[in-house]
């Protein structure tokens, strides 16, 4: 007995855990009815500190919707969601969100934009001041910290948005589609970029793809949703040694995997 | 091809302007209409005097002080009311149902259908035209700032939100440089509106103003002094156009939309 209690009081609680998650969205039609959309159903999903989990499915099953209840933009239905051990009630600065359209605040420079989090947080200045120069340069951002978003390309653009988040140092990274607007070059340099943030930060990473190939390439872990209703369909460990080559053989393997776990006939790149 | 400069380009349409109608005055042995050059002679006078020696000579200053004093007074007592006001409507639904239909009822009445009620409210003179440009001006600025309030950008707010913003801080942090872009729209569309008002105002016989001017000059039949007087509105309203934008693109330097 109190040998248990040991154990359970030494074991980190996970980065984040996802319990009997269920979203219905009830919305209203033209002629007065309400119409109900059960957009996830019983999800459990564990995170652990320091993990990479990438989460892939069909547009419309409900990859958006969890993001958004973790990050606690949407209330679920039922079901609960802990962050290091401590229930979510709304969006906090544990989470850091990364969209896929950036939502950088037009009117604040690169590196106001970055400094925003320590700011509210009232951050010495010179703590602020010295974050901001790290994480610009980690994003390769540092000429730029005094342009505005307008004057970046939408891959910069994308890179002040992950150097913000970072800055605000949270214990939950979640990121929606975020290469998903760029297009080929940019993203697969941007996902080389992360990998390598991630490897000396060692964030928790909740990342949003429909592509098998980024999911393959990114994830320590992917989870497959399936839709009509977002259920968990699947959960498949990556054991391609980093950093991974998207040419070699266990790579393919694994993509090919992944692929045939999903849609056994189905030959598809993107779901 | 070197680039021209931009005020340079704006010049040959006034120029064909006016040369048409000197061209149209000068035909017609007979004209109600001066040409430019007799309205230039009194645009001369009425702003330095030594030509004609009357009433009106070297007396535009005077006139123009009393519009401009008046134009602004209306605008910006319309601005401290209806910015904060369309920050509050925008933000707060239960308000707006409580103020927004009796807005929306004022609104369609012309402002010119006011000028009786205005000036039985503050008697024939200078308050009565600044009454005007403020009922005027008011809308304008009241629904463009609940706009911008209503419709900024909600992945902005929950990027604040996730960024450790304090929820009573949302408003100013994030709502109000947001919605700035829309409020200086309803600021420059009421300031060129304020001085088509001002004019309204004070043709109801006012001793001072442009537009009282203009309405003596029609009274004596000085068709001269009535362009002149309209000339000198129209320096007066870009002028301070010119400076609306200047100050709005200082403060909207980040938004690729606000280059007007
Ligand atoms: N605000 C909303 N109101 C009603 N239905 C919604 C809303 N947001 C999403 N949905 C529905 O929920 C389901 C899941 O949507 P979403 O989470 O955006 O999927 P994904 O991100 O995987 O494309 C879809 O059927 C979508 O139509
Ligand atoms: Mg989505």
């Amino acid at each position: 007995m109190l040998a248990r209690e040991a154990e359970v009081a030494e074991a980190p609680p996970p980065a984040l855990a996802v319990r009997a998650l269920e979203k219905t969205y009830v919305s209203r039609t033209r002629d007065g009815t309400t119409v109900e959309t059960a957009a996830l159903r019983g999800i459990d999903l564990t995170v652990e500190p320091g993990e990479f989990v990438c989460i892939i499915g069909a547009s419309g099953c409900g990859k958006s919707t969890l993001l958004r209840i973790i990050a606690g933009f949407e209330t679920a239905t039922s079901g609960a969601v802990d962050v290091a051990g401590v229930s979510v009630a709304g969006p906090g600065r544990d989470r850091g969100m990364v969209f896929q359209d950036y939502a950088l605040f037009p009117w604040l420079s690169v590196a106001q934009n970055v400094a925003y989090g320590p700011t509210q947080a009232r951050r010495p200045k010179a703590e602020i001041a010295e974050r901001v120069a790290h994480y610009l340069a980690m994003v390769g951002l540092r000429d730029f910290a005094d342009r505005y978003p307008h004057e970046l390309s939408g891959g910069m653009k994308q890179r002040v948005a992950i150097a913000r988040v970072l800055a605000n140092d949270p214990a939950v990274i979640l990121m929606d589609e975020p290469f998903g607007a760029l297009d080929a070059l940019t993203r697969s340099a941007l996902q080389k970029r992360l990998l390598d943030i991630w490897t000396t930060d060692r964030k928790t990473i909740l990342f949003v793809t429909h592509s098998v190939e980024e999911a393959v390439y990114l994830a320590d872990r992917v989870v497959v949703l399936s839709p009509h209703p977002g259920r968990i369909a699947l959960q498949m460990r990556v054991d391609v040694s980093r950093p991974r080559d998207v040419a070699s053989i266990p790579f393919n393997r694994a993509k090919r995997l992944l692929l045939d776990a999903i849609a056994p006939d189905a030959h598809a790149e993107d779901m | 091809m070197p680039r021209l400069p931009r005020w340079l380009l704006a010049l040959p349409l006034p120029i064909v302007l006016v040369g048409l109608w000197q061209f149209a005055v000068a035909r017609s042995t007979f004209s109600l209409i001066p040409p430019p050059s007799t309205v230039a002679l009194t645009a001369w006078d009425f702003a330095f005097g030594g030509i004609y020696d009357y009433a009106y000579s070297h007396t535009l200053l005077g006139h123009a002080l009393a519009s401009i004093s008046r134009v602004f007074s209306g605008f910006l007592l319309a601005a401290i009311v209806a910015v904060p006001l369309g920050i509050v409507l925008g933000r707060s639904a239960v308000l707006a149902r409580f103020v927004d239909p009796t807005l929306q009822f004022l609104r369609p009445v012309p402002v010119t259908a006011w000028l009786p009620l205005a000036m039985i409210l503050f008697g024939v003179g200078p308050k009565a035209a600044v009454a005007l440009i403020f009922i005027g001006t008011f809308f304008p600025i009241l629904i463009n700032t609940v706009d911008g309030v209503k419709y900024v950008e909600p992945r902005l707010i929950e990027a604040a939100e996730m960024l450790g913003t304090a929820r009573t801080a949302i408003l100013t942090k994030i709502v109000m440089p947001a919605a700035l872009p829309s409020i200086f729209t309803g600021l420059r569309i009421s300031l060129g509106f304020a001085w088509v008002l001002v004019v309204v105002g004070e043709m109801t016989g006012v001793p001072q103003g442009l537009g009282a001017a203009i309405m003596d000059a029609r009274n004596l039949s000085r068709t001269d002094l009535v362009i002149a007087g309209m000339f000198f509105i129209g320096i007066l309203g870009f002028t301070s156009d010119r400076i609306v934008v200047a100050i709005g693109r200082r403060a909207l330097w980040w938004n690729p939309n606000a280059r007007a």
